[in-house]
Protein backbone atom coordinates (compact mmCIF):
# COMPACT_ATOMS: atom_id res chain seq x y z
CA UNK A 1 0.00 0.00 0.00
CA UNK A 2 2.65 2.53 0.97
CA UNK A 3 4.89 1.65 -1.94
CA UNK A 4 1.91 1.93 -4.32
CA UNK A 5 1.02 5.43 -3.11
CA UNK A 6 4.61 6.50 -3.35
CA UNK A 7 4.78 5.39 -6.95
CA UNK A 8 1.59 7.25 -7.93
CA UNK A 9 2.78 10.43 -6.29
CA UNK A 10 6.01 10.30 -8.23
CA UNK A 11 4.11 9.81 -11.50
CA UNK A 12 1.92 12.82 -10.81
CA UNK A 13 4.88 15.00 -10.00
CA UNK A 14 6.60 13.94 -13.18
CA UNK A 15 3.49 14.55 -15.29
CA UNK A 16 2.93 17.94 -13.72
CA UNK A 17 6.47 19.17 -14.17
CA UNK A 18 6.88 18.20 -17.82
CA UNK A 19 4.09 20.43 -19.35
CA UNK A 20 4.60 23.18 -16.78
CA UNK A 21 8.06 24.09 -18.02
CA UNK A 22 7.15 24.86 -21.68
CA UNK A 23 3.88 26.52 -20.61
CA UNK A 24 5.54 28.81 -18.11
CA UNK A 25 8.25 29.89 -20.52
CA UNK A 26 5.97 31.25 -23.30
CA UNK A 27 3.67 32.65 -20.63
CA UNK A 28 6.53 34.55 -19.09
CA UNK A 29 7.72 35.71 -22.47
CA UNK A 30 4.21 36.83 -23.40
CA UNK A 31 3.82 38.72 -20.16
CA UNK A 32 7.16 40.38 -20.60
CA UNK A 33 6.37 41.39 -24.17
CA UNK A 34 2.89 42.60 -23.31
CA UNK A 35 4.14 44.56 -20.34
CA UNK A 36 6.96 46.12 -22.29
CA UNK A 37 4.66 46.99 -25.16
CA UNK A 38 1.70 48.30 -23.21
CA UNK A 39 3.13 50.30 -20.33
CA UNK A 40 5.52 52.65 -22.10
CA UNK A 41 3.08 53.32 -24.99
CA UNK A 42 0.18 53.82 -22.60
CA UNK A 43 2.21 56.08 -20.35
CA UNK A 44 3.75 58.03 -23.17
CA UNK A 45 0.65 58.20 -25.38
CA UNK A 46 -1.82 58.69 -22.56
CA UNK A 47 -1.64 62.44 -22.81
CA UNK A 48 -1.27 62.34 -26.59
CA UNK A 49 -4.28 60.06 -26.92
CA UNK A 50 -6.42 62.22 -24.69
CA UNK A 51 -5.31 65.29 -26.57
CA UNK A 52 -5.77 63.96 -30.09
CA UNK A 53 -9.02 62.09 -29.48
CA UNK A 54 -11.34 64.36 -31.48
CA UNK A 55 -9.05 64.65 -34.52
CA UNK A 56 -8.76 60.87 -34.69
CA UNK A 57 -12.53 60.50 -34.62
CA UNK A 58 -12.79 63.13 -37.31
CA UNK A 59 -10.19 61.33 -39.41
CA UNK A 60 -12.10 58.08 -39.03
CA UNK A 61 -15.34 59.66 -40.18
CA UNK A 62 -13.57 61.17 -43.17
CA UNK A 63 -11.84 58.00 -44.26
CA UNK A 64 -14.94 55.83 -44.15
CA UNK A 65 -16.73 57.32 -47.19
CA UNK A 66 -13.54 57.59 -49.20
CA UNK A 67 -12.29 54.08 -48.51
CA UNK A 68 -15.58 52.34 -49.06
CA UNK A 69 -13.84 49.39 -50.63
CA UNK A 70 -12.56 48.25 -47.24
CA UNK A 71 -15.98 47.81 -45.71
CA UNK A 72 -17.49 45.22 -48.12
CA UNK A 73 -14.81 42.79 -47.01
CA UNK A 74 -16.22 42.78 -43.49
CA UNK A 75 -19.64 41.24 -44.06
CA UNK A 76 -22.43 40.84 -46.54
CA UNK A 77 -25.20 42.38 -44.48
CA UNK A 78 -23.42 45.67 -43.80
CA UNK A 79 -22.36 45.84 -47.43
CA UNK A 80 -25.83 47.13 -48.32
CA UNK A 81 -25.10 50.36 -46.46
CA UNK A 82 -21.76 51.15 -48.08
CA UNK A 83 -21.23 53.34 -51.11
CA UNK A 84 -18.91 50.86 -52.80
CA UNK A 85 -21.72 48.30 -53.08
CA UNK A 86 -23.57 50.57 -55.51
CA UNK A 87 -20.60 51.76 -57.55
CA UNK A 88 -21.00 49.01 -60.21
CA UNK A 89 -24.43 50.46 -61.00
CA UNK A 90 -22.93 53.90 -61.63
CA UNK A 91 -20.00 52.66 -63.71
CA UNK A 92 -20.99 54.61 -66.84
CA UNK A 93 -19.47 57.47 -68.79
CA UNK A 94 -21.14 60.50 -70.30
CA UNK A 95 -21.12 58.89 -73.74
CA UNK A 96 -22.81 55.75 -72.39
CA UNK A 97 -25.66 57.68 -70.81
CA UNK A 98 -26.17 59.81 -73.90
CA UNK A 99 -26.22 56.72 -76.11
CA UNK A 100 -28.87 55.10 -73.93
CA UNK A 101 -30.97 58.25 -73.92
CA UNK A 102 -30.85 58.33 -77.72
CA UNK A 103 -31.82 54.65 -77.83
CA UNK A 104 -34.86 55.38 -75.68
CA UNK A 105 -36.11 57.79 -78.34
CA UNK A 106 -36.22 55.00 -80.97
CA UNK A 107 -38.59 52.45 -79.44
CA UNK A 108 -38.89 50.14 -82.44
CA UNK A 109 -35.31 48.91 -82.30
CA UNK A 110 -35.94 46.76 -79.24
CA UNK A 111 -32.21 46.34 -78.59
CA UNK A 112 -31.90 48.42 -75.41
CA UNK A 113 -32.10 45.36 -73.15
CA UNK A 114 -29.34 43.60 -75.03
CA UNK A 115 -27.05 46.62 -74.97
CA UNK A 116 -27.48 47.23 -71.25
CA UNK A 117 -27.44 43.59 -70.17
CA UNK A 118 -23.75 43.69 -69.26
CA UNK A 119 -23.78 46.86 -67.16
CA UNK A 120 -27.18 48.31 -66.29
CA UNK A 121 -26.89 51.66 -64.52
CA UNK A 122 -28.97 53.56 -61.98
CA UNK A 123 -27.58 56.99 -62.86
CA UNK A 124 -29.94 57.49 -65.80
CA UNK A 125 -33.12 56.32 -64.04
CA UNK A 126 -32.48 58.43 -60.96
CA UNK A 127 -31.56 61.69 -62.68
CA UNK A 128 -34.18 61.32 -65.41
CA UNK A 129 -36.81 61.05 -62.67
CA UNK A 130 -35.32 64.01 -60.85
CA UNK A 131 -35.34 66.06 -64.03
CA UNK A 132 -38.94 65.05 -64.67
CA UNK A 133 -39.92 66.19 -61.18
CA UNK A 134 -38.30 69.56 -61.73
CA UNK A 135 -39.78 69.99 -65.21
CA UNK A 136 -43.22 68.92 -64.07
CA UNK A 137 -43.17 71.30 -61.13
CA UNK A 138 -41.76 74.30 -62.92
CA UNK A 139 -42.03 74.57 -66.69
CA UNK A 140 -45.80 74.78 -66.97
CA UNK A 141 -46.26 76.98 -63.95
CA UNK A 142 -43.50 79.28 -65.14
CA UNK A 143 -45.45 80.18 -68.26
CA UNK A 144 -48.56 80.74 -66.18
CA UNK A 145 -46.55 82.90 -63.82
CA UNK A 146 -45.23 85.11 -66.60
CA UNK A 147 -48.70 85.48 -68.11
CA UNK A 148 -50.33 86.37 -64.80
CA UNK A 149 -47.62 88.83 -63.87
CA UNK A 150 -47.85 90.59 -67.21
CA UNK A 151 -51.59 90.97 -66.66
CA UNK A 152 -51.05 92.01 -63.02
CA UNK A 153 -53.18 89.14 -61.81
CA UNK A 154 -52.94 87.42 -58.45
CA UNK A 155 -50.91 84.23 -58.72
CA UNK A 156 -49.81 81.70 -56.11
CA UNK A 157 -47.37 78.91 -56.81
CA UNK A 158 -48.62 75.49 -55.79
CA UNK A 159 -45.66 74.10 -53.86
CA UNK A 160 -47.41 70.74 -53.62
CA UNK A 161 -46.60 70.16 -57.29
CA UNK A 162 -43.07 69.29 -56.21
CA UNK A 163 -44.04 66.67 -53.65
CA UNK A 164 -46.80 65.24 -55.83
CA UNK A 165 -44.65 64.81 -58.92
CA UNK A 166 -41.80 63.44 -56.79
CA UNK A 167 -44.10 60.79 -55.37
CA UNK A 168 -45.46 59.95 -58.82
CA UNK A 169 -42.19 59.54 -60.69
CA UNK A 170 -40.03 58.00 -57.97
CA UNK A 171 -42.93 55.74 -57.02
CA UNK A 172 -43.62 54.63 -60.57
CA UNK A 173 -40.00 53.86 -61.42
CA UNK A 174 -39.57 51.99 -58.13
CA UNK A 175 -42.81 50.05 -57.71
CA UNK A 176 -43.55 48.96 -61.29
CA UNK A 177 -40.15 47.29 -61.91
CA UNK A 178 -40.40 45.59 -58.51
CA UNK A 179 -43.83 44.14 -59.34
CA UNK A 180 -42.65 43.11 -62.79
CA UNK A 181 -39.59 41.50 -61.23
CA UNK A 182 -41.82 39.42 -58.94
CA UNK A 183 -44.17 38.47 -61.80
CA UNK A 184 -41.32 37.41 -64.07
CA UNK A 185 -39.83 35.33 -61.27
CA UNK A 186 -43.19 33.65 -60.82
CA UNK A 187 -43.36 32.78 -64.52
CA UNK A 188 -39.82 31.36 -64.50
CA UNK A 189 -38.41 34.07 -66.75
CA UNK A 190 -36.32 36.05 -64.28
CA UNK A 191 -34.82 39.39 -65.24
CA UNK A 192 -32.29 41.49 -63.36
CA UNK A 193 -33.92 43.96 -61.00
CA UNK A 194 -31.39 46.68 -61.79
CA UNK A 195 -31.91 46.04 -65.48
CA UNK A 196 -35.64 46.60 -65.07
CA UNK A 197 -34.99 49.83 -63.16
CA UNK A 198 -32.70 50.87 -65.98
CA UNK A 199 -35.26 50.06 -68.67
CA UNK A 200 -38.15 51.87 -66.98
CA UNK A 201 -35.98 54.83 -66.03
CA UNK A 202 -34.83 55.48 -69.57
CA UNK A 203 -38.33 54.87 -70.90
CA UNK A 204 -39.48 57.98 -69.04
CA UNK A 205 -36.99 60.23 -70.79
CA UNK A 206 -39.42 60.86 -73.65
CA UNK A 207 -41.76 62.61 -71.20
CA UNK A 208 -39.24 65.39 -70.55
CA UNK A 209 -39.65 67.03 -73.98
CA UNK A 210 -43.35 66.15 -73.84
CA UNK A 211 -43.76 68.15 -70.64
CA UNK A 212 -41.83 71.02 -72.17
CA UNK A 213 -44.13 71.03 -75.19
CA UNK A 214 -47.17 71.00 -72.90
CA UNK A 215 -46.76 74.72 -72.34
CA UNK A 216 -48.74 75.25 -75.55
CA UNK A 217 -52.24 76.07 -74.27
CA UNK A 218 -54.12 74.07 -76.93
CA UNK A 219 -55.82 71.07 -75.34
CA UNK A 220 -55.87 69.08 -78.59
CA UNK A 221 -52.15 69.61 -79.00
CA UNK A 222 -51.58 68.44 -75.46
CA UNK A 223 -53.52 65.24 -76.01
CA UNK A 224 -51.51 64.59 -79.15
CA UNK A 225 -48.23 65.21 -77.33
CA UNK A 226 -49.24 62.99 -74.41
CA UNK A 227 -50.44 60.28 -76.78
CA UNK A 228 -47.28 60.25 -78.87
CA UNK A 229 -45.02 60.28 -75.82
CA UNK A 230 -47.04 57.56 -74.13
CA UNK A 231 -47.03 55.41 -77.24
CA UNK A 232 -43.28 55.79 -77.71
CA UNK A 233 -42.60 55.00 -74.06
CA UNK A 234 -44.96 52.03 -73.94
CA UNK A 235 -43.62 50.59 -77.19
CA UNK A 236 -40.06 50.99 -75.95
CA UNK A 237 -40.73 49.01 -72.79
CA UNK A 238 -42.96 46.42 -74.44
CA UNK A 239 -40.65 45.60 -77.35
CA UNK A 240 -37.60 45.36 -75.13
CA UNK A 241 -39.34 43.02 -72.73
CA UNK A 242 -41.13 40.96 -75.36
CA UNK A 243 -38.02 39.14 -76.52
CA UNK A 244 -37.23 38.33 -72.91
CA UNK A 245 -40.73 37.31 -71.85
CA UNK A 246 -41.51 35.09 -74.86
CA UNK A 247 -39.88 32.22 -73.02
CA UNK A 248 -42.49 32.56 -70.26
CA UNK A 249 -45.04 30.49 -72.19
CA UNK A 250 -48.37 31.46 -73.63
CA UNK A 251 -49.02 34.23 -71.11
CA UNK A 252 -46.25 36.49 -72.38
CA UNK A 253 -48.73 38.44 -74.47
CA UNK A 254 -50.83 39.29 -71.41
CA UNK A 255 -47.76 40.55 -69.57
CA UNK A 256 -46.57 42.66 -72.48
CA UNK A 257 -50.07 44.05 -73.03
CA UNK A 258 -50.31 44.92 -69.34
CA UNK A 259 -46.97 46.70 -69.48
CA UNK A 260 -48.04 48.62 -72.57
CA UNK A 261 -51.34 49.73 -71.04
CA UNK A 262 -49.70 50.73 -67.76
CA UNK A 263 -47.29 53.00 -69.60
CA UNK A 264 -50.20 54.55 -71.50
CA UNK A 265 -51.99 55.05 -68.19
CA UNK A 266 -49.01 57.01 -66.93
CA UNK A 267 -49.22 59.24 -69.99
CA UNK A 268 -52.93 59.83 -69.37
CA UNK A 269 -52.30 60.70 -65.72
CA UNK A 270 -49.63 63.16 -66.77
CA UNK A 271 -52.00 64.72 -69.28
CA UNK A 272 -54.82 65.09 -66.77
CA UNK A 273 -52.81 66.40 -63.82
CA UNK A 274 -49.69 68.08 -65.19
CA UNK A 275 -50.63 69.32 -68.66
CA UNK A 276 -53.15 71.69 -67.07
CA UNK A 277 -51.50 75.03 -67.70
CA UNK A 278 -54.08 77.69 -68.41
CA UNK A 279 -53.23 81.28 -69.14
CA UNK B 1 7.86 33.33 -11.58
CA UNK B 2 10.49 35.79 -10.50
CA UNK B 3 10.47 37.40 -13.95
CA UNK B 4 6.70 37.67 -14.02
CA UNK B 5 6.72 39.10 -10.54
CA UNK B 6 9.33 41.72 -11.28
CA UNK B 7 8.00 42.83 -14.67
CA UNK B 8 4.52 44.02 -13.55
CA UNK B 9 5.98 45.59 -10.43
CA UNK B 10 7.90 48.16 -12.44
CA UNK B 11 4.88 49.58 -14.32
CA UNK B 12 2.76 49.51 -11.19
CA UNK B 13 5.45 51.30 -9.25
CA UNK B 14 5.84 53.75 -12.12
CA UNK B 15 2.10 54.38 -12.14
CA UNK B 16 2.18 54.84 -8.37
CA UNK B 17 5.05 57.31 -8.72
CA UNK B 18 3.09 59.15 -11.41
CA UNK B 19 0.03 59.28 -9.20
CA UNK B 20 2.08 60.58 -6.27
CA UNK B 21 3.63 63.22 -8.50
CA UNK B 22 0.20 64.20 -9.79
CA UNK B 23 -1.10 64.51 -6.25
CA UNK B 24 1.89 66.61 -5.23
CA UNK B 25 1.50 68.84 -8.28
CA UNK B 26 -2.24 69.08 -7.75
CA UNK B 27 -1.85 70.07 -4.12
CA UNK B 28 0.90 72.57 -4.89
CA UNK B 29 -0.49 73.92 -8.21
CA UNK B 30 -4.25 74.03 -8.12
CA UNK B 31 -4.40 75.44 -11.66
CA UNK B 32 -2.04 72.85 -13.15
CA UNK B 33 -4.54 69.92 -13.53
CA UNK B 34 -7.02 72.20 -15.28
CA UNK B 35 -4.31 73.34 -17.67
CA UNK B 36 -3.02 69.87 -18.54
CA UNK B 37 -5.92 68.28 -20.46
CA UNK B 38 -6.70 71.26 -22.73
CA UNK B 39 -3.08 72.22 -23.39
CA UNK B 40 -2.40 69.92 -26.41
CA UNK B 41 -5.45 71.01 -28.46
CA UNK B 42 -4.57 74.62 -27.70
CA UNK B 43 -1.02 74.11 -28.96
CA UNK B 44 -2.08 75.24 -32.44
CA UNK B 45 -4.58 77.89 -31.39
CA UNK B 46 -2.42 79.88 -28.89
CA UNK B 47 -0.14 81.11 -31.66
CA UNK B 48 -2.85 83.31 -33.13
CA UNK B 49 -4.43 83.94 -29.75
CA UNK B 50 -1.16 85.15 -28.25
CA UNK B 51 -0.60 87.38 -31.27
CA UNK B 52 -4.11 88.77 -31.11
CA UNK B 53 -4.14 89.18 -27.33
CA UNK B 54 -0.64 90.57 -26.80
CA UNK B 55 -1.53 92.99 -23.96
CA UNK B 56 -3.62 90.48 -21.96
CA UNK B 57 -0.71 88.18 -20.90
CA UNK B 58 1.14 91.24 -19.64
CA UNK B 59 -1.79 92.14 -17.46
CA UNK B 60 -2.23 88.56 -16.26
CA UNK B 61 1.52 88.15 -15.68
CA UNK B 62 1.46 90.80 -12.98
CA UNK B 63 -0.67 88.65 -10.68
CA UNK B 64 1.01 85.19 -11.05
CA UNK B 65 4.70 86.17 -10.40
CA UNK B 66 4.57 85.88 -6.57
CA UNK B 67 2.88 82.41 -6.47
CA UNK B 68 5.14 80.65 -9.05
CA UNK B 69 8.30 81.41 -7.10
CA UNK B 70 7.50 79.04 -4.21
CA UNK B 71 5.99 76.58 -6.72
CA UNK B 72 9.23 76.44 -8.67
CA UNK B 73 11.19 75.93 -5.47
CA UNK B 74 8.89 73.08 -4.49
CA UNK B 75 9.29 71.55 -7.95
CA UNK B 76 13.05 71.94 -7.61
CA UNK B 77 12.86 69.99 -4.36
CA UNK B 78 11.35 67.02 -6.27
CA UNK B 79 14.10 66.09 -8.78
CA UNK B 80 12.76 62.82 -10.26
CA UNK B 81 11.29 63.55 -13.76
CA UNK B 82 13.06 66.38 -15.61
CA UNK B 83 11.20 66.05 -19.00
CA UNK B 84 7.59 66.47 -17.75
CA UNK B 85 8.56 69.52 -15.69
CA UNK B 86 9.33 71.87 -18.61
CA UNK B 87 6.27 70.57 -20.48
CA UNK B 88 3.99 71.29 -17.56
CA UNK B 89 5.71 74.58 -16.89
CA UNK B 90 5.46 75.75 -20.49
CA UNK B 91 1.83 74.69 -20.79
CA UNK B 92 1.01 76.27 -17.45
CA UNK B 93 2.71 79.57 -18.18
CA UNK B 94 1.51 79.62 -21.79
CA UNK B 95 -1.67 81.21 -23.14
CA UNK B 96 -3.80 78.13 -22.27
CA UNK B 97 -5.83 79.84 -19.52
CA UNK B 98 -6.38 82.82 -21.82
CA UNK B 99 -7.89 80.61 -24.52
CA UNK B 100 -9.96 78.68 -22.00
CA UNK B 101 -11.29 81.81 -20.37
CA UNK B 102 -11.80 83.86 -23.51
CA UNK B 103 -15.20 85.53 -23.93
CA UNK B 104 -17.85 83.78 -26.02
CA UNK B 105 -17.84 86.74 -28.37
CA UNK B 106 -14.19 86.04 -29.25
CA UNK B 107 -15.04 82.44 -30.11
CA UNK B 108 -18.01 83.49 -32.23
CA UNK B 109 -15.91 86.15 -33.91
CA UNK B 110 -13.25 83.58 -34.79
CA UNK B 111 -15.86 81.25 -36.29
CA UNK B 112 -17.44 84.08 -38.26
CA UNK B 113 -14.07 85.16 -39.64
CA UNK B 114 -13.45 81.59 -40.77
CA UNK B 115 -16.83 81.47 -42.49
CA UNK B 116 -16.08 84.75 -44.26
CA UNK B 117 -12.66 83.55 -45.42
CA UNK B 118 -14.11 80.27 -46.69
CA UNK B 119 -16.84 82.19 -48.50
CA UNK B 120 -14.27 84.37 -50.23
CA UNK B 121 -12.30 81.31 -51.30
CA UNK B 122 -15.34 79.57 -52.78
CA UNK B 123 -17.45 82.30 -54.34
CA UNK B 124 -14.85 84.85 -55.43
CA UNK B 125 -11.91 84.34 -57.81
CA UNK B 126 -8.69 83.12 -56.23
CA UNK B 127 -5.69 81.09 -57.43
CA UNK B 128 -6.73 78.00 -55.44
CA UNK B 129 -10.07 77.46 -57.17
CA UNK B 130 -8.86 74.39 -59.05
CA UNK B 131 -7.49 72.68 -55.93
CA UNK B 132 -10.23 71.79 -53.43
CA UNK B 133 -7.66 70.79 -50.85
CA UNK B 134 -6.25 74.31 -50.72
CA UNK B 135 -9.41 76.25 -51.49
CA UNK B 136 -11.39 74.82 -48.61
CA UNK B 137 -8.82 73.28 -46.30
CA UNK B 138 -10.39 74.66 -43.15
CA UNK B 139 -13.96 73.75 -44.07
CA UNK B 140 -16.92 73.98 -41.72
CA UNK B 141 -20.64 73.24 -41.78
CA UNK B 142 -21.84 76.42 -40.06
CA UNK B 143 -21.71 78.43 -43.27
CA UNK B 144 -23.72 75.96 -45.37
CA UNK B 145 -26.26 75.52 -42.58
CA UNK B 146 -26.71 79.28 -42.29
CA UNK B 147 -27.10 79.74 -46.06
CA UNK B 148 -29.63 76.92 -46.36
CA UNK B 149 -31.75 78.18 -43.47
CA UNK B 150 -31.47 81.76 -44.73
CA UNK B 151 -32.67 80.77 -48.19
CA UNK B 152 -35.52 78.71 -46.75
CA UNK B 153 -36.61 81.59 -44.53
CA UNK B 154 -36.36 84.11 -47.36
CA UNK B 155 -38.53 81.99 -49.64
CA UNK B 156 -40.94 81.35 -46.79
CA UNK B 157 -41.29 85.08 -46.09
CA UNK B 158 -41.77 85.78 -49.78
CA UNK B 159 -44.61 83.28 -50.06
CA UNK B 160 -48.10 84.66 -49.55
CA UNK B 161 -49.65 81.23 -48.96
CA UNK B 162 -48.39 77.93 -47.54
CA UNK B 163 -45.36 79.46 -45.84
CA UNK B 164 -44.46 76.38 -43.83
CA UNK B 165 -44.72 74.09 -46.86
CA UNK B 166 -42.51 76.41 -48.89
CA UNK B 167 -39.87 76.35 -46.17
CA UNK B 168 -40.08 72.56 -45.90
CA UNK B 169 -39.67 72.01 -49.64
CA UNK B 170 -36.84 74.55 -49.94
CA UNK B 171 -34.96 73.18 -46.94
CA UNK B 172 -35.45 69.56 -48.07
CA UNK B 173 -34.37 70.41 -51.61
CA UNK B 174 -31.18 72.11 -50.45
CA UNK B 175 -30.17 69.79 -47.61
CA UNK B 176 -31.00 66.51 -49.33
CA UNK B 177 -29.74 67.90 -52.62
CA UNK B 178 -26.26 68.53 -51.27
CA UNK B 179 -26.09 65.03 -49.80
CA UNK B 180 -27.35 63.43 -53.02
CA UNK B 181 -24.92 65.40 -55.15
CA UNK B 182 -22.02 64.31 -52.96
CA UNK B 183 -23.13 60.68 -53.07
CA UNK B 184 -23.50 60.99 -56.83
CA UNK B 185 -19.86 62.02 -57.18
CA UNK B 186 -18.72 59.24 -54.86
CA UNK B 187 -20.74 56.65 -56.79
CA UNK B 188 -19.24 57.85 -60.07
CA UNK B 189 -15.82 56.97 -58.66
CA UNK B 190 -14.88 60.50 -57.68
CA UNK B 191 -12.38 61.31 -54.96
CA UNK B 192 -13.76 63.93 -52.61
CA UNK B 193 -14.15 64.27 -48.88
CA UNK B 194 -17.80 63.89 -47.97
CA UNK B 195 -18.23 66.81 -45.60
CA UNK B 196 -15.93 69.07 -47.57
CA UNK B 197 -18.20 68.60 -50.56
CA UNK B 198 -21.27 69.39 -48.47
CA UNK B 199 -19.51 72.49 -47.20
CA UNK B 200 -18.55 73.70 -50.65
CA UNK B 201 -22.01 73.15 -52.14
CA UNK B 202 -23.47 75.08 -49.24
CA UNK B 203 -21.12 78.01 -49.74
CA UNK B 204 -22.05 78.08 -53.44
CA UNK B 205 -25.58 78.98 -52.37
CA UNK B 206 -24.44 82.43 -51.26
CA UNK B 207 -25.13 84.12 -54.63
CA UNK B 208 -28.60 82.58 -54.73
CA UNK B 209 -29.20 83.83 -51.20
CA UNK B 210 -28.40 87.34 -52.36
CA UNK B 211 -30.66 86.86 -55.36
CA UNK B 212 -33.51 85.63 -53.16
CA UNK B 213 -33.13 88.65 -50.89
CA UNK B 214 -33.25 91.05 -53.84
CA UNK B 215 -36.29 89.28 -55.30
CA UNK B 216 -38.06 89.50 -51.96
CA UNK B 217 -37.58 93.26 -51.91
CA UNK B 218 -38.36 93.83 -55.59
CA UNK B 219 -41.62 92.55 -57.06
CA UNK B 220 -40.87 93.23 -60.73
CA UNK B 221 -40.92 90.11 -62.92
CA UNK B 222 -38.19 91.20 -65.31
CA UNK B 223 -35.90 92.28 -62.48
CA UNK B 224 -36.48 88.95 -60.79
CA UNK B 225 -35.62 86.93 -63.88
CA UNK B 226 -32.46 88.93 -64.54
CA UNK B 227 -31.27 88.75 -60.93
CA UNK B 228 -31.90 85.01 -60.69
CA UNK B 229 -30.12 84.34 -64.00
CA UNK B 230 -27.06 86.28 -62.84
CA UNK B 231 -26.89 84.63 -59.41
CA UNK B 232 -27.58 81.21 -60.92
CA UNK B 233 -24.66 81.62 -63.31
CA UNK B 234 -22.49 82.79 -60.42
CA UNK B 235 -23.33 79.79 -58.24
CA UNK B 236 -22.72 77.39 -61.12
CA UNK B 237 -19.41 79.10 -61.86
CA UNK B 238 -18.39 78.72 -58.22
CA UNK B 239 -19.23 74.99 -58.08
CA UNK B 240 -17.80 74.09 -61.50
CA UNK B 241 -14.06 73.68 -60.74
CA UNK B 242 -14.62 71.62 -57.62
CA UNK B 243 -17.03 69.16 -59.23
CA UNK B 244 -15.17 68.91 -62.51
CA UNK B 245 -11.87 68.10 -60.81
CA UNK B 246 -13.45 65.45 -58.57
CA UNK B 247 -14.29 62.93 -61.30
CA UNK B 248 -12.54 61.66 -64.42
CA UNK B 249 -12.99 63.75 -67.58
CA UNK B 250 -15.14 61.08 -69.18
CA UNK B 251 -17.75 61.55 -66.47
CA UNK B 252 -17.51 65.28 -65.95
CA UNK B 253 -20.92 65.98 -67.44
CA UNK B 254 -22.52 63.28 -65.30
CA UNK B 255 -21.23 64.99 -62.15
CA UNK B 256 -21.94 68.56 -63.24
CA UNK B 257 -25.48 68.10 -64.56
CA UNK B 258 -27.08 67.35 -61.15
CA UNK B 259 -25.39 70.39 -59.60
CA UNK B 260 -26.73 72.61 -62.35
CA UNK B 261 -30.18 71.03 -62.00
CA UNK B 262 -30.27 71.75 -58.27
CA UNK B 263 -29.30 75.40 -58.73
CA UNK B 264 -31.84 75.81 -61.53
CA UNK B 265 -34.50 74.36 -59.23
CA UNK B 266 -33.56 76.81 -56.50
CA UNK B 267 -33.58 79.66 -59.01
CA UNK B 268 -37.03 78.65 -60.21
CA UNK B 269 -38.35 78.56 -56.65
CA UNK B 270 -36.97 82.05 -56.08
CA UNK B 271 -38.80 83.38 -59.14
CA UNK B 272 -42.05 81.49 -58.71
CA UNK B 273 -42.69 81.89 -54.99
CA UNK B 274 -44.42 85.20 -54.62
Amino acid sequence: MMSGKYTSIDAQQLQGSVPAVPDSRPATVNFADSNLQTFPPSGAQGKITAASGPPRDADDSFSKPVSGSDEPQQGGWFQTFTIAAYKPYFDVDTSDVLERIIDSLFPFRGSFNEKTATNPDLYGPFWICTTLIFVAASIGTFVTYIAHKLKSKEWDYDINLVTWSAGLFYGYVTIVPLCLYVILKYFSAPAGLVQLFCLYGYSLFVFIPALCMSVVPLDIFRWVVAGVAGFMSATFVALNLRAHIKSAGERWFLIVAGIFLLQLALAVVLKLYLFTVSV
Amino acid sequence: MSHSDTIPLHPSSQSDIDEIENLINASVHQSVPSARPPSPPRASIPVSVSVSTAPSPFISSNLPPPPPLPKSSVSAVTPSPPPPRPGIATSGFGPAPNTLTEPVWDTVKRDLSRIVSNLKLVVFPNPYREDPGKALRDWDLWGPFFFIVFLGLTLSWSASVKKSEVFAVAFALLAAGAVILTLNVLLLGGHIIFFQSLSLLGYCLFPLDVGALICMLKDNVIVKVVVVCVTLAWSSWAAYPFMSSAVSPRRKALALYPVFLMYVSVGFLIIAID
